[in-house]
């Protein structure tokens, strides 16, 4: 059944979310929602769509992390396998304390996605029964996912290359030529995509 | 599909028994040991990364690798050979080196796929270590991502000429080179790694003792090394549920 | 040994202990370790263990441009590469408003469902193999040889394709009308 912005369906979704205040909705595609909410009301959401609209599959959990506005961005993907539509929650929480409040009590799945950003964006989901590493055990440094950690310069930092001096080469350089740029010394210059202000 | 001869191998407790007066059969004994290991490879598939796809195609019937005569071992007590299929991260190289100790010497160690060789695709990536080499001594290098099955049997052959010619003993070099190993995997450890395998204690034994196996790695582990005890098993899983019908 | 020295100790019983499945197994391609509590056959509670295989995919991905992710994409999954990359093209065709035409949408299809059976030839032999069946194991990874074969046709590379991208769907209409 093809679900479309204007089927009774997406209306009666609608209907329901106006019950929780300060809520913005798009529809993102025919099986897409995309909703905007403040954190303190993500709860209500959730209990309302897994109780009363049957929203019983919890996709994922992602995080998104905005150094310049200081913020985590959560992204709640549920999906209900009657209407067949995705709707993905989108909250913001600042990054200062970056403490959460977890939703296993609602959804058992959800552990094991807070538990994963836990370790890679080092924020906190209170009520989660396991925050425990299982990916980087063996790591020791600041939260990898962060904008602010720099992978490449710590890569560099931390390891050595193979030297390579092939025949070829010993041929240029006898001739008096060389590399002049070499891969490693160049570092990919990001425009930086992250200060976008939206 | 390069074998590195830049490593430097000292040659101690190898020399020949000729000893330069011509005497023809002294070496038999010894040659015909390096031909018949080097028809019989046991390999550990150890399946780190990527590479273990193209593995299977290479043991079955397509591109049969047992004619060969390498067969696949699942116990690294007793293989041959230590195949590092792929990128190794952080967490799986510690499992490697415990792995490798544990094999019996002569062992060689195979990095297929370009993520050994120099980091790869994955240079950048902060959970990958990029030189193998500087872990364990590496006795070939198939480069390739991935590389053809052909490619894998090819530098398998490469491999067993080479032990057949007695070229690749690489596995000296970790007993007597054992210092800058273990700096390397304390630099990316931390300075509390150690193995339950007495490496300079087997060096020692083995007349394998170089003049690189001590030094000031081997004196920061001797500093954090705590003497072996029973592994405890205990699961923790006293607030997991327990299945329904267990009788307890 | 006298009666009434004999004290009765309480042991639990002796078929149940704790095994501990390492990463590597000779029947998966991949590294995962569990550690499971079996009462004779049966496995009554596990804890699983994972993170062999990190990489940091989402951190490399932001520092390359979009068109060298083509060539990191289809690692994420190794058995089964191509729909890692038909997501990646998807998102960003949907970000660039680019429109897929048909033929392209029609082979992206198939090769989907070449990898997927691939993939499931590969995990059948792999399964056989781990209960000591060896002769499925050998059929399903020669069948699958022939689907890799091809992949090679289609762009060179036996397991990783990268044939799929924004813009070689446009390549591959092109190669198809010439080639009818």
């Amino acid at each position: 059944m093809k679900l479309s912005p204007t089927s009774n369906l997406s209306a009666s979704l609608e209907f329901l979310l106006q019950e929780i205040s300060g809520l913005r909705s798009q529809w993102k595609g025919p099986r897409r929602l995309r909703v905007d909410l403040q954190a303190e009301t993500l709860p209500a959401l959730i209990e309302l769509l897994k109780g009363r609209a049957g929203f019983v599959h919890l996709s994922a959990i992602s995080c998104v992390d905005w150094p310049v506005q200081n913020e985590f961005e959560l992204v709640y993907q549920l999906w209900s396998y009657e209407v067949k539509v995705l709707v993905m929650a989108h909250i913001r929480i600042p990054r200062d304390p970056g403490i959460y409040l977890s939703v296993y009590d609602l959804y058992r799945p959800a552990a094991f996605f807070e538990r994963d950003i836990h370790e890679m964006f080092g924020l906190f989901f209170e009520g989660s029964p396991d925050m425990g590493k299982f990916i980087l055990t063996e790591w020791d440094g600041p939260p990898p996912m962060r904008k602010e950690f720099d992978g490449e310069a710590w890569v560099m930092n931390q390891f050595d290359w193979q030297d390579y001096q092939p025949d070829w080469l010993k041929d240029i350089e006898a001739k008096g030529g060389g590399i002049t740029t070499r891969p490693e010394d160049v570092r990919q210059d990001k425009a930086k995509p992250w200060d976008d202000p939206s | 599909m390069s074998s590195l001869q830049n490593i430097p191998v000292v040659s101690g407790g190898s020399e020949k028994p000729s000893g330069g007066t011509g005497n023809l059969l002294a070496n038999v004994f010894d040659e015909l040991m390096a031909f018949c290991r080097s028809r019989s490879l046991f390999m550990l598939h150890y399946c780190t990364g990527c590479g273990a796809i193209e593995l299977p195609p290479a043991m079955t019937s397509r591109f049969d690798m047992e004619r060969l005569g390498i067969q696949p071992m699942v116990t690294p007590r007793q293989a041959d050979i230590l195949l590092v299929t792929g990128y190794v991260s952080t967490k799986t190289l510690k499992r490697i080196i415990l792995t490798y100790e544990q094999m019996n010497s002569p062992k060689y160690v195979i990095g297929i796929c370009s993520c050994t060789v120099n980091g790869g695709m994955y240079w950048q990536s902060y959970a990958t270590a990029k030189k193998l080499n500087d872990y364990l001594p590496v006795d070939m290098y198939i480069a390739g991502c991935m590389p053809r099955p052909e490619a894998v049997i090819h530098g398998l052959r490469e491999l067993m000429e080479n032990i057949r010619q007695g070229k690749s003993d690489n596995w000296r070099d970790y007993y007597q080179r054992y210092d800058h190993y273990l700096g390397n995997q304390q630099r990316l450890f931390g300075e509390n790694w150690q193995t339950p395998t007495d490496i300079i204690g087997e060096a020692r034994h083995y007349d394998l003792f170089g003049p690189d196996t001590l030094g000031e790695h081997t004196a920061l582990l001797e500093q954090h090394q705590t003497p072996l005890k029973p592994f405890e098993m205990t699961l923790g899983l006293a607030d997991l549920p327990v299945r329904k019908d267990e009788p307890r | 040994m006298r009666p009434e020295n004999y004290q009765s100790v309480n042991h639990p019983p002796s078929n149940e202990f704790e095994l501990f499945f390492g990463p590597n197994h000779p029947g998966i391609e991949g590294n995962y370790a569990l550690k499971v509590r079996v009462n004779g056959d049966q496995v009554t509670s596990a804890r699983a263990d994972g993170g062999y295989l990190h990489r940091g995919f989402e951190k490399l991905m932001e520092g390359r441009l979009w068109i060298q992710n083509i060539a990191l994409v289809p690692r994420i999954c190794v058995p089964d590469p191509v729909p890692m990359e038909v997501c990646y093209s998807l998102a960003i065709e949907e970000l660039g408003g680019i429109e897929v035409p048909e033929r392209a949408q029609w082979i992206r299809v198939m090769q989907l469902e070449l990898s997927r059976i691939a993939a499931h030839l590969f995990t059948f032999g792999g399964h056989a193999a781990t209960t000591g069946m060896y002769t499925p194991m050998f059929w399903g990874i020669a069948d699958r040889d022939l689907i890799l074969d091809l992949f090679e046709e289609l762009s060179g590379g036996r397991v990783y394709t990268s044939s799929t991208s924004p813009a070689v769907c446009a390549v591959i209409c092109l190669r198809a009308i010439w080639t009818g």
